[in-house]
């Protein structure tokens, strides 16, 4: 199971890459958004957890750059959006990729690793991939 | 025959000549009569906007039902209309340049001085038939003078004629109502600038003081404030400006504002920024505990966690002032005041808690906005314990009462210096402070936060003890339609 993670908060990132870790998941991280998205176009990720606002560019923007490998739907099924700033505006585009959303701080940690780990179908997804 | 003629011709004569005497004596006698009516104007009228209706009054126009005097001030856009009319009563219009313009020229023009309202039919005037008016010219002043008696019966010449002979004699009256009404205007203003003036300023009469401005009517003590300026205005008559530089005092609404919502982005800010590593924070402590095998080690980790959430707890509160997020929910009101008083233990430290519940209200659950209850009692409990920290006082005491009277009421009572009555005036105003740290912000907020629930926050004058606030919530019916 690969899971990247995205967040320039090194405390963060740090602490979920353990607990993720400590739950048998290989963890990737990055606090750069532009050297993340040259990884993701060349590395495969069951799941990618990103923050929305990073020190360079946003969540949005690797999202982006990720429709160059993933389709729509797959992007929905990989991305997990990370947020602080949960403004009506900010939470409308996010929707629109219709990807898990969790808010920071977290109302319930176990609830938030879970939706992390719970990967489904993103196998098929990176077979097909690797088939073209 | 020829005699009898003659004698007939010298009577006729002396007729004629009798007559033009006693025309003479009635003319001297109608002169006089105006000359009185003019002086009992002139003493009746206390206003140019009380002439229409004493200028009615005269004798000779009581078949007059109305009158319109029309000002003109030169250089103004429009010019002011005092009308008078009976069963009406006293009015006061505006008639624009253009249609006064016109009017005045209709008048000027005119050789018969009567006119019908088809002449200005269409003009923003109440008239009706025919009427009478005059034009007169000052020379700062356009003046229009129109009677009527709302019929359309043409004057007759003996109106006409004392009308026009009348007011002829009318100039300086209006030059002497328009001047004293300039003057009136001119002390108005000057006194307005007087209250308004940016410093503390008062005028004395010997020793007494005959005039505050408003700044100084805010000060509290004005004993100490250093004299700026100070002249005489007249024998035993001088005015005292003084120094002027406390800001805190000096808060105008714009600058207020400014504060308020310079306040408000700082506290998103704040929170953007904080958030985030707070997170960091808890999380990362959260796995340092679990790993840790040490007892002490896992407890002194443990108070990292609390403290965190504690810091995120109060960002969260604050911000929540700003935003209209409003979640009601039931809760247990002893919960409630329980977690208030947690969030305060380190500022209570060493001050003794007392919670008294009456028997009513032990297990009562309130369907309220949970963080703006906290938000309200923490504020409470930690002025308190500031209050009671800086004056030292012995066995200090924060004593929460809560009973029901129709409503919840919630008092929160030390036993420290208390405040002052005048101080205790301006305690809910934004900004305003009595500790060096404070923001000035705690309990304008905390009110603001009660009356949106339909409550209100209050200081307890009755309370001598020391400082005591009361809460006051809504609970019986459903009603809590809370904005």
């Amino acid at each position: 199971m690969n899971i990247l993670i995205i967040e320039d908060e090194l405390l963060i990132q740090k602490s979920l890459k353990k607990l993720l870790e400590k739950r048998g998941a290989t963890v990737k991280t990055f606090a750069s958004g532009r050297d993340a998205i040259k990884d993701i176009l060349k590395n495969n990720y069951d799941r990618i957890v990103c923050d929305l606002m990073l020190k360079d560019i946003t969540g949005f923007d690797i999202i982006e750059e990720s429709k160059k490998k993933y389709q729509l739907k797959e992007i929905a099924q990989i991305f997990i959006i990370m947020t602080a700033y949960n403004s009506p505006q900010v939470l409308a585009k996010a929707k629109e990729y219709h990807c898990t959303i969790l808010n920071k701080p977290f109302e319930n940690l176990e609830f938030a690793l879970n939706a992390m780990l719970n990967i489904s179908n993103t196998k098929a997804i990176h077979e097909q991939h690797e088939t073209n | 025959m020829k005699s009898l003629e003659q004698e007939s011709n010298k009577l006729l004569k002396k007729y004629a000549h009798l007559q033009s005497v006693s025309n003479k004596h009635d003319q001297i006698i109608h002169w006089q009569k105006k000359k009185d009516s003019l002086e009992k104007l002139m003493v009746l009228c206390d206003g140019i906007e009380s002439f229409p209706k004493e200028f009615l009054n005269l004798e000779g126009l009581h078949s007059y039902l109305s009158c319109h005097l029309i000002i003109h001030e030169k250089g103004n856009t429009q010019a002011a209309c005092f009308n008078y009319i009976h069963e009406d009563g006293s009015s006061n219009t505006i008639l624009n340049i253009n249609d006064f313009n016109y009017l005045f020229n209709v008048i000027k023009k005119s050789k018969n001085k009567s006119f019908n309202q088809s002449q200005i039919k269409n003009l923003n005037l109440k008239l009706v038939g025919t009427f009478l008016a005059k034009e007169f010219i000052l020379p700062k002043y356009n003046i229009i003078l129109v009677i009527s008696r709302n019929d359309f019966l043409v004057p007759n010449k003996e109106e006409l004629h004392f009308f026009y002979s009348f007011s002829s004699m009318l100039l300086p009256i209006f030059n002497g109502l328009l001047y004293q009404e300039s003057a009136n205007r001119k002390i108005i203003h000057l006194i307005h600038c007087l209250h308004e003036y940016p410093y503390p300023m008062a005028i004395y009469h010997q020793q007494e003081i005959i005039f505050k401005n408003t700044i100084f009517k805010k000060l509290e003590n004005y004993e100490d404030l250093k004299v700026k300026e100070s002249f005489l205005v007249k024998d035993n008559i001088y005015a005292v400006i003084y120094e002027y530089n406390e800001l805190a005092e000096h808060t105008s609404d714009i600058f207020h504002f400014q504060r308020v919502s310079l306040l408000g982005e700082l506290l998103n800010t704040l929170r953007h920024e904080l958030s985030n590593p707070l997170f960091g924070l808890g999380l990362s402590s959260k796995i340092i505990e679990s790993e840790m095998k040490n007892q002490d080690d896992k407890e002194l980790v443990e108070e990292i966690a609390k403290s965190v959430e504690r810091c995120q707890l109060i960002i969260e509160n604050f911000s929540n002032i700003y935003s209209n997020n409003n979640k009601t929910q039931m809760v247990s009101l002893q919960k409630l005041i329980d977690e208030a008083i947690t969030l305060t233990k380190s500022e209570t430290r060493g001050i003794e808690r007392t919670i008294a519940y009456s028997e009513e209200c032990g297990n009562l659950n309130l369907e309220v906005n949970q963080t703006w209850v906290i938000q309200i009692l923490f504020n409470l409990i930690v002025n308190a314990a500031q209050a009671l920290r800086t004056s030292q006082t012995l066995k200090p005491t924060i004593t929460v009462k809560v009973w029901i009277d129709h409503d919840l009421y919630i008092k929160v009572s030390d036993n420290g210096p208390g405040i002052e009555k005048k101080k205790a005036d301006y305690l809910f105003q934004p900004f305003y402070t009595t500790k060096e740290s404070g923001t000035g912000l705690g309990l304008p907020i905390s009110r603001n936060l009660v009356r949106r629930m339909k409550g209100d926050l209050y200081f307890d004058f009755a309370y001598t003890k020391g400082a005591s606030f009361i809460v006051k919530l809504p609970i019986n019916n459903n009603e809590h339609t809370y904005h």
